[in-house]
């Protein structure tokens, strides 16, 4: 019997369940007497074992099983649930998330669960060696004949008005739905030239349905904040006892949904902004105590919409940023000149930390094997549209704001044209255009500025940054776009500024992806395929 | 045959008979409208709409170093597991079976991973593998800087 469709299943709902696992883990170590999660707690390990044992995985249902027994262990009161037993759960949850693994990858189970088993059946909590010497033994405790729960009814969460889209199909439909706008836009200029009666009804039906339908694909893209946001509490909790720090991390706006794709690239930002926090942001216990504040650190991560945005932001009650001494230290590293510096209000001192090489190598911290520093956050953020803010007020905490589209998919750009190329650029990135007379450049040194705010603005060329030729337009004005990229403003001398747009922005995939200075494409309605440029890495 | 795939594409290039295995081509279009990518190396060709994807046009001759003066020509679209790439070719020949091919041996360059002998000739045998590895490396160290200039050279500033 062919089990390779029931195992994709199998994957997509245990991990779900680990992910469960885990969140509730965290929640009962704050709160151990929460008996509604003890019970969910206990149903998420029911679950997992139950459908590991129908796949014949023996070593995950036996696993979690004894997880499941601990469970009832600390259900019936023989103990409470602190710490250690939050700790050894923890491990049976990782060791779950491994085992998975190795089924995703079709090989023999890669770790031995006898070890942690055993330490889970043998288990007997500091608390109850100390203050209840006459507990049963281990042994007594473990009894395989314990009744358990009757599997309780599927909560609303996972009622069967919902079903499981594998992500290539979601991406496929938007490729179909994209594809169809572009089939309509043909047939209504061949209708234009045929001048067909009959034809124009079933155009006008055919572009109502393809709105309906693309909205839908939208919709069906969109998937909850809680996603992403449910493997935090370990990331913090882990780093704050490698800190020797006192950490509550808050969420809110778990419901929030945004397109699968942009939560995607939002995992390794977050993880850094995070990291970021509890290593930097917040000050160890005894600092905190001195400076009048509980020694507990606070971060709030939060989702909220915005219209048709929606904002990610990590709040910390930490020692908060100095604006003079982050200036310092970018003209130290001559990242800038200290002209520059000295004209930067507070909020573009704090987008010194966004600039590469601001950081130091002990910050540049490494998450999921790949350097990810908060210059490449930065990136990130605008490359899918979006834009990064940091606020923040010394001695009382930092707040960094993503405000990202709703939807990957459709951003606004500004569409502009060098030489014979026209090209797009998101409008987040830009600050304004404008249009600067040949007197107002001035060329010093070879290099070419303007005046604007009493600011020397750097110029650069489009053509010569894409490798087109140069435009003899002859015009008296020239079109500028004035970007702020990593920190700084520069102008960008165009041959045309044609206007926003709204586009579906579709991935450039191998080999082009390689490119440096390019985050997609979008096909307009007439066809036409325009690049849309990465500000961060082009300019 | 040892290390021949099931299936070959025969296609022509400046002239030459050369070959795909089956298994990484996903089709053969016309030539369809293109446009321009920026920053590319002239050998792409442009970008192309492909069932909704954004697929590169590679010209597969100007690329070798071939000549290329056609006009029309095939295009060749990778299986989208390998690449979002298609490669503008002359004219696509026919399909083979694998039986057909009554010698092997190793190819002497780059991109040919076999040369076969067929009834009437010898065929290059390309990896379309080992093509888009090298068009990664090679589009990975394009700098672009403000005097329109590329190449490996290191970043400048952009003023």
């Amino acid at each position: 019997m062919d089990m390779s469709q029931y195992r994709d299943l199998f994957l997509a709902e245990s991990r779900e369940h680990v992910g469960r696992l885990n969140e509730l883990i965290l929640c009962l170590e704050q709160a151990p007497g929460d008996q509604e999660k003890i019970n969910a707690l206990f149903r998420a390990a029911h679950s997992l074992k139950g459908m590991a044992a129908s796949m014949g995985y023996d070593p995950i249902a036996e696993l979690a099983h004894k997880m499941e027994d601990l469970l009832c262990r600390v259900r019936e009161g023989e103990f409470s649930f602190a710490q250690d037993v939050a700790s050894l759960l923890l491990e049976g949850a990782d060791l779950l998330a491994t085992l998975l693994d190795d089924v995703a990858g079709e090989r023999p189970f890669s770790r031995n669960t006898s070890p942690l088993i055993q330490r889970l059946i043998t288990f007997l909590p500091q608390e109850a060696v100390t203050v209840q010497p006459n507990i049963p033994s281990p042994a007594e405790t473990v009894r395989s004949d314990l009744p358990h729960p009757a599997p309780l009814a599927p909560s609303s969460r996972e009622s069967i008005q919902t079903v499981r889209v594998r992500t290539e199909i979601l991406d496929r439909l938007i490729d179909t739905t994209g594809e169809l706008f572009t089939t309509k836009h043909r047939l209504l200029d061949a209708h234009r030239q045929l001048h067909g009666q009959g034809i124009a009804e079933g155009l006008n039906d055919l572009a109502r349905l393809l709105r309906e339908l693309h909205q839908m694909v939208m919709k069906v893209r969109l998937m909850p904040f809680s996603l992403l946001a449910e493997r935090f509490p370990r990331l913090v909790r882990e780093l704050a006892l490698k800190n020797g720090k006192e950490v509550a991390l808050a969420i809110d706006g778990r419901d929030i949904e945004l397109d699968r794709g942009i939560l995607e690239e939002l995992a390794d930002p977050l993880v850094h902004i995070l990291r970021n926090a509890v290593d930097h942001g917040l000050e160890p216990p005894q600092d905190r105590l001195v400076s009048g504040k509980s020694k507990t650190g606070r971060i709030r991560l939060s989702a909220w919409r915005e219209k048709d945005q929606v904002v990610i932001a990590v709040e910390d009650d930490g020692r908060g940023m100095d604006p003079e001494q982050l200036i310092a230290v970018a003209v130290g590293k001559s990242l800038i000149s200290p002209e520059e510096g000295m004209r930067m209000t507070p909020r573009e001192a704090y987008l010194l930390t966004t600039l590469p090489g601001f950081s130091t190598a002990r910050e540049v911290t490494d998450v999921s094997g790949r350097g990810v520093g908060m210059d490449a956050v930065r990136a990130t953020i605008q490359a899918l549209g979006g834009d990064l803010l940091i606020d923040s007020e010394l001695g009382r905490g930092s707040r960094i704001s993503l405000r990202l589209p709703l939807t990957i998919a459709i951003i606004n750009v500004l569409q502009i044209v060098a030489g014979h190329l026209k090209v797009a650029v998101p409008v987040t990135s830009v600050l304004r255009t404008l249009e600067l007379s040949r007197g107002q450049v001035v060329v010093k040194e070879r290099r070419v500025s303007f005046s604007m705010d009493d600011e020397e603005i750097p110029l650069v060329n489009l053509n010569r940054l894409l490798g087109v030729p140069l435009s003899a337009t002859g015009l008296e004005l020239l079109p500028v776009i004035v970007a702020e990229i990593k920190g700084r403003r520069i102008g960008v001398a165009v041959d045309r500024v044609l206007g926003q747009k709204e586009v579906h922005v579709k991935p450039v995939g191998r080999p082009l992806n390689r490119l440096r200075g390019i985050s997609g494409g979008a096909i307009l309605g007439d066809g036409e395929i325009i690049f849309v440029l990465d500000p961060a890495t082009l300019f | 045959m040892t290390g021949v795939p099931g299936r070959l594409v025969l296609f022509r290039l400046a002239g030459r008979r050369c070959a795909f295995d089956l298994a990484e081509v996903a089709e053969v279009t016309e030539l369809p409208a293109v446009y321009p990518v920026p920053l590319a190396p002239p050998s792409f060709k442009g970008v192309m709409n492909c069932h909704g994807r954004l697929v590169s046009l590679l010209d597969l001759g100007g690329y070798l170093g071939l000549e290329s003066s056609r006009e029309g020509g095939k295009v060749l679209v990778l299986d989208r597991r390998i690449a979002d790439l298609a490669l503008w070719v002359d004219e696509v020949e026919r399909i083979i079976p694998v039986a057909e091919v009554l010698s092997e041996r190793e190819g002497e360059e780059v991109h040919i991973k076999q040369l076969l002998t067929i009834h009437d000739g010898e065929v290059p045998l390309l990896s379309a593998l080992d093509l888009v590895e090298k068009l990664d490396a090679e589009l990975q160290v394009i700098i672009h800087s403000p005097n329109g200039d590329r190449g490996d050279s290191r970043r400048r500033e952009a003023t």
